[in-house]
Formats: structure tokens, C-alpha cells, sequence
């Protein structure tokens, strides 16, 4: 019987593509694919970053705001986040820093993010874990 | 035979003849066409609408009030506000002279380091001064009254010309709502400053050729966009495109209100440097009238956080604002310092420009362009067209 409920558990927990050892966590729940921007990452990361604009399409010279959310299956965290943006052409940086303030376990919300160039700005999200530290990268032309 | 094919094939080469003739001696702008590519359109489009919807200054609560703008213009041409009674705010940004004085640098009661800037369309400005060391009209319009080298009046010496000149009391009262008398003389300083602030914000240039011509594009009306001489054309094709002019003088203002190093020496005199946006900063951050601090009238200071957030980094030594490239054919001479003369000057400078000079931190977006003469023509054309003829 036992064996059997355990199967049954294996089976749901493949249908609902959830690993069957526990139910979502709030956190988790924030996580849900193609609700914002998946940044790119090098290695071996340990969560996914998303990334939402505010408004979408970023606009040139003008204050926008974005949320990180940190997703993860383990349901542990990075203990500090830091995001930046650079045009990687041009070798230089934004001219303001934006204000950072973390609103959950998993997301942050940064305000007045300005990009006072055209071209292809470049999204930098650090994650500080608690041995190693991991890049996020995403790209958007300004126009 | 029949003489119908050779008197046709005679009377159309008279009519070539004819067309070829009425072109001949004459230069590449001697036919209408539209030279720009549907990139370089997307390109030139986002430099407009002009004018701007004029807007208010939240932190400041007298501006677009009609009597505030009608007081600031009264004082504006005051001499009373200087320590020797001979100098206004309108000496130095002399209407006549496109706001400015038309000299290399300023000079109030000593010479200054910097050009003058003009008064044109300084409404929605981010940051003002070269060095960007204020962060509203208002601010900018406190230091000269106050500054020994400019006009040198304290802030008793201010509040003693409103109280006792019974127009400007009563002037002052039906814009503030209170007598001048009730009123501490630094906070009559800040409200002159705001009247005056009012004023500047109504001195907008107005629609110019190149305006005319980003207007006809946008309606797809390539007749009449094709009005707009073939030179600037050619010239706003090199300001968006190889010249990448469009990477700082963006919008309709045609510029970021941000600061750049354009390889203008920053040497002010031996062993004297202008550091610039550097130094500004510093400046604006210790200011009692910025945009953080008890004078600035919008709710909760909402119009704050350039000021708090205003990254201070190396990059910033010698950077000076980027300027507004609009009416420029009234406020030479140009750049920071005024050292360059002409607009064909201002080219010539980028043509050329020297990246030892430049302080970038490894900022990589001026190189030199190396025109050729007539690409500086068309460049020079291409920026006398965001000039209206008026003043002249």
C-alpha cells in the first residue's frame, strides 16, 4: 500500500511537473514561466532569475522600475541581491543608482532605473549565495 | 519615307536638351528628393514634437502662475540685485544676445570660468549649471544673485527691495499670498528665485524648419518633407548615423540633460582645473536648496530622488552638461568654455577630436569623424535648421 501511494505521488508529482516531496511555497508560486523575462546565466546556478519591466518597453531617458523574482525548487534564497546596468558598446554605466528594496523572500522591486542612452543596455543581476556569487545578464535595445 | 518618326525623335531630343539645360551649372541641392533611409527616418522622427507640452515644476509653487512669471520678469532686469547696482540677471543672459552674453566667459563682477548658458528651453531641464550643481530652475537662479563674483547682493539686501518698493510688495504679496515684511530674507531670496524661475520657463524657441521637416515625415507627406534643403539632409543622415551625434542629443531638445567629456581642455588657468560634473555633484548634494531640502514645494519631494540617486563616480571628472543644439545660430560662442567660436568650429572639433584628451574611464563613444568638407557643410546646415531666423 505504502509503495503504492508512493508511485501515485511519483505520477502526480510528474503530471503537475512539481517534484512530489512537498507542496509550493508562496515564493515558489511567484514563479510562474513566462510571466516575466528569464535572464541568462553562466555556470552552475542555483535558481533562475525573472526579470518584470515597468513598462515594458524600457524608455529612453525617463525613470522606469523593474521586479526581480528569484526562483528556486529548493526553496532557499540568495542572502543579498544587487542588479547594475551597463552599455556594453560604450563601457560605461548608468548615471543613477537605483533604489533597491526587497519586498519578499524572492523578489525585489528597484525604482528609478534610467537609461540615458540609446543602444543596447545590459541588465546585471548578483546573486550572493551563501559560498558563491552568480551573474544574471538580459539585453534590451533602448530606442 | 516618312517624316513623322524623325520629327519625333527631333522633338525629343529638344525636349531633353531642353530639361538638361535648365539644370545645368547648378549644385546637388537643385533637385527635390528625400535622401534618407526608412533607419535614418525612424531615427530623426524621435527628435520631436516642438514644441514640448509645457509642463510645471513641482517644486516650485508659483510656476506657470501668470503674475508669479510677470513678477519674475520684473526682477529680472533689476540692477538692484547686484552689489553695485549695475548688474541684472538680464546682463549676462541678454535677450538681444539669445539669453546669453555672447562672450567666451561669464563675467559679473569678476570673470567667471564658464560660458553663459542660454536661456532658451530651459523648462523640464534635469539638472542645470555646466557642472549640473543644481537641480531645478529655481536653485539655478539663487547663486548668481548670491555669489560674490556674480551679482554679490545678500539676502537682507533683497528682502530691503522688496519691502521697500511698494510695486514689488504689493507684486509679491498677490503672487505669495503674504507681505514680504512677514517673511525671512533667505525665504525671499528662494521666492525671488521661483518668480524668476517662472519667467525662464516661458522662454521657449519656436518651430524651425527641421521641425517642419521631422513633421512631414512623421505624416508620411514626402513632398512636402522634400522642402527641406538636400545639405541638411545629408547632414542630419551624419547626426544619426556615422556621427552618432544622436547618442546624447537625443529628443526634441536634442539633448540627454546628462554630461559628457567632449575633449574640451578643462584647464582653467595654471594649476587650476574645472572638474566639472564631479565637483557639481558635490556641490549639488551639500546645496540647502536642493531638491532633498525644505524648499522644494512638491509633495513629499517626490521630484527628489535624481539628487539622492545621482551616481558619483570617477567617470564624472570633466564631464560638463550636454547642451540643448536648439537656436544655436544666437548663443556662440560654444562649449563649457566658450572656446569655440562657430558651429563650423564645434564640427571641426569632433572631426578631430583628440581621444587623449578625453577622461572617459574607458568610455567608448567619441572618435574622430574625419568629415570631409562637405559633410561638415551639410553637418553645419544640418544644425543651423534647428534655429528659427527671428531673432536675427
Amino acid at each position: 500500500m505504502i509503495r503504492l501511494a508512493t508511485l501515485l505521488l511519483l505520477v502526480a508529482g510528474l503530471c503537475t511537473g512539481h517534484p512530489a516531496v512537498a507542496d509550493e511555497t508562496p515564493a515558489q508560486k511567484k514563479c510562474v514561466p513566462g510571466t516575466g523575462i528569464e535572464m541568462s546565466s553562466t555556470g552552475d546556478a542555483p535558481w533562475t532569475v525573472q526579470l518584470q519591466l515597468s513598462p515594458d518597453d524600457v524608455p529612453l531617458n525617463a525613470p522606469f522600475a523593474a521586479k526581480v523574482t528569484i526562483c528556486s525548487q529548493l526553496n532557499q534564497y540568495p542572502a543579498k541581491l544587487a542588479m547594475d546596468a551597463t552599455m556594453p558598446a560604450h563601457k560605461h554605466g548608468m548615471n543613477y543608482q537605483p533604489s533597491m528594496e526587497k519586498i519578499d523572500d524572492n523578489q525585489y522591486s528597484v525604482n528609478n532605473i534610467l537609461f540615458h542612452m540609446p543602444g543596447i543596455w545590459r541588465f546585471e543581476v548578483t546573486a550572493y549565495g551563501k559560498d558563491k556569487t552568480h551573474r544574471y545578464t538580459y539585453e534590451v535595445n533602448v530606442k | 519615307m516618312n517624316p513623322i518618326p524623325t520629327i519625333f525623335i527631333g522633338c525629343t531630343a529638344l525636349i531633353l536638351a531642353l530639361w538638361d539645360g535648365a539644370f545645368a551649372g547648378q549644385g546637388p541641392d537643385n533637385r527635390s528628393k528625400l535622401l534618407l533611409n526608412d533607419l535614418e527616418i525612424a531615427k530623426i522622427i524621435r527628435h520631436g514634437p516642438w514644441p514640448p507640452i509645457r509642463q510645471t515644476d513641482p517644486s516650485n509653487r508659483v510656476s506657470g502662475n501668470e503674475a508669479a512669471v510677470a513678477l519674475g520678469e520684473r526682477l529680472f532686469f533689476d540692477t538692484r540685485l547686484s552689489a553695485n547696482g549695475q548688474i541684472a540677471c538680464s546682463t549676462c543672459h541678454n535677450p538681444k544676445l539669445g539669453w546669453t552674453d555672447g562672450k567666451a566667459r561669464a563675467g559679473g563682477l569678476e570673470r567667471l570660468d564658464r560660458n553663459t548658458q542660454s536661456l532658451f528651453n530651459v523648462s523640464g531641464n534635469r539638472w542645470f549649471g555646466w557642472a549640473g550643481h543644481n537641480d531645478s530652475l529655481w536653485a539655478q537662479s539663487i547663486g548668481p544673485i548670491l555669489d560674490e563674483r556674480e551679482m554679490g547682493v545678500t539676502p537682507d539686501r533683497v528682502a530691503a527691495i522688496l519691502r521697500n518698493d511698494p510695486d514689488l510688495k504689493r507684486r509679491y504679496s498677490d503672487v505669495f499670498g503674504t507681505s514680504p515684511d512677514l517673511r525671512k530674507p533667505m525665504d525671499l531670496v528662494v521666492d525671488v528665485a521661483k518668480s524668476m524661475a517662472a519667467f525662464q520657463e516661458t522662454i521657449v524657441t519656436g518651430r524651425t524648419s527641421f521641425d517642419m521637416f521631422r513633421d512631414a515625415l512623421v505624416r508620411g507627406d514626402t513632398k512636402a518633407a522634400q522642402n527641406y534643403p538636400q545639405s541638411a539632409q545629408r547632414g542630419a543622415a551624419l547626426f544619426v548615423g556615422r556621427g552618432q551625434c544622436n547618442l546624447c542629443h537625443i529628443g526634441a531638445r536634442f539633448t540627454n540633460d546628462e554630461f559628457d567629456d567632449a575633449g574640451v581642455p578643462y584647464f582653467t588657468g595654471p594649476g587650476r582645473v574645472d572638474r566639472g560634473r564631479f565637483k557639481g555633484i558635490q556641490q549639488l548634494k551639500s546645496s540647502p536648496f536642493n531638491q532633498l531640502g525644505r524648499y522644494n514645494d512638491a509633495p513629499e519631494r517626490a521630484t527628489g530622488w535624481p539628487t539622492r540617486q545621482v551616481a558619483q563616480n570617477h567617470r564624472t571628472f570633466g564631464q560638463f552638461k550636454v547642451p540643448s543644439l536648439r537656436q544655436l545660430t544666437d548663443t556662440a560662442p560654444y562649449m563649457h568654455n566658450g572656446s569655440l567660436l562657430t558651429l563650423r568650429d564645434v564640427i571641426d572639433h569632433y572631426s578631430n577630436i583628440d581621444l587623449d584628451r578625453i577622461h572617459s574611464d574607458g568610455a567608448l563613444i567619441l572618435r574622430p569623424l574625419n568629415l570631409t568638407e562637405q559633410e561638415s557643410k551639410d553637418l553645419v546646415a544640418f544644425l543651423r535648421s534647428l534655429s528659427t531666423p527671428e531673432l536675427k
